[in-house]
């Protein structure tokens, strides 16, 4: 893995922007902002 | 006038942590930050609790996608909420695939903290080099096993167990600010606070005689950004001008020998190495790696 060629290494990055915008697109951003914009108990250590 | 490349980083990571809160209203009335900006999740751990923060936690985000009721299900029939676990991990890959654990280095405000911490004059111990492999059981046990499969209810969502009973980012900057303001009247305190409290502590006292502990121990952003730093576009390469004298080694802030594994894990691509070589053996490069056999 360490000697994976250039374009192999700009290949896994240009996937994982494909995924996070097609995870964005067609997934529901929403699910993360409901509970980013809520307190979240568990963080707090009260939940 | 030139900045140092460890002045710049400094200032990097201040900005970072300027920008990424930006609702100081909520440290006056106590509320937290509700607006769209809240999808996108911040390179670094930083709790979406803490009153000023308009991003994200990575970490927070990802288990609580995974912990949502039916999210395997939901995952391979395409149902949008739990498709959304794509764009987070793309994300923190695609940020890793590039250049490694950088945003440990450059932008995450606890490794800013920690930084800060270890600066304070006491004596100075090691973390043990097996300890590090700890942060890949958390990010497996505790990011990932526990949200997806413990459930109180069969078929009801879990909990996020990282921010739960470890996060100490979540107590530092939305615990403590937000049980002081709330004074008892909202906020049931019990076992759990005074864990997570405890943990913290521990945390920032380790981070004054280590450096970054947390780093290199717990994190599990560490972990993800560590493993992908191994292949990552950009990385560090050391020539065979290298002499191995080790001064690399003292300044590394997480302790590692770059001249015997330039692209390691725990590299959070800081630089400081470059500086301090005395042969300019050390350089940033893409792709690749070459050893140093030494003289």
């Amino acid at each position: 893995m360490k000697n994976l060629p250039l374009f192999c290494r700009i290949l896994l990055v240009i996937i994982a922007v494909a995924a996070a915008v097609s995870g964005y697109v067609w997934g529901d951003p929403t699910v993360i902002w409901q509970k980013a914009a809520n307190v979240c108990l568990e963080c707090i250590g009260v939940g | 006038m030139m900045l140092s490349r460890e002045r710049t980083r400094r200032l990097v990571q201040f900005a970072s942590l300027l920008l990424s809160n930006l609702y100081f209203k909520g440290w006056l009335d106590g509320s937290i930050f509700t607006g769209r900006t809240k999808i996108f999740p911040i390179p670094g751990l930083h709790c979406y609790s803490c009153p000023s923060s308009v991003l994200a936690c990575p970490v927070g985000s990802l288990q609580n996608i995974i912990s949502s009721e039916g999210f395997l299900g939901g995952l391979s029939s395409g149902r949008a909420d739990a498709l959304v676990i794509l764009g987070i991990l793309g994300i923190l890959l695609a940020l890793g695939f590039l250049a490694g654990r950088f945003a440990c280095g450059w932008i995450c405000p606890f490794g800013l903290l920690q930084d800060l911490l270890y600066r304070i004059p006491t004596p100075k111990f090691t973390v043990p080099a097996t300890w590090r492999n700890a942060k890949y059981a958390i990010l497996l046990l505790f990011v990932i096993y526990l949200p997806m499969f413990v459930r109180r209810v069969p078929g009801a969502g879990g909990d996020p167990w990282f921010c739960k009973v470890i996060c100490p980012s979540g107590t530092l900057t939305a615990g403590i600010p937000l049980v002081a303001y709330d004074g008892g009247e909202t906020f049931q305190l019990g076992f759990l606070f005074s864990w997570k409290v405890a943990v913290l502590l521990v945390i920032l006292v380790w981070s004054v005689t280590s450096r970054r502990p947390f780093c290199r121990t717990i994190c599990p952003l560490g972990a993800l950004w560590g493993l992908a730093g191994k292949i990552s576009v950009f990385g560090m390469r050391v020539d065979d001008s290298c002499v191995r004298c080790g001064k690399c080694r003292t300044v590394c802030p997480v302790d590692i020998a770059i001249f015997e594994e330039p692209n390691s894990a725990e590299c959070i691509r800081c630089g400081r190495c470059i500086d301090a070589c005395p042969v300019n053996a050390i350089h940033h490069d893409t792709g690749g790696e070459k050893v140093a056999r030494g003289r």
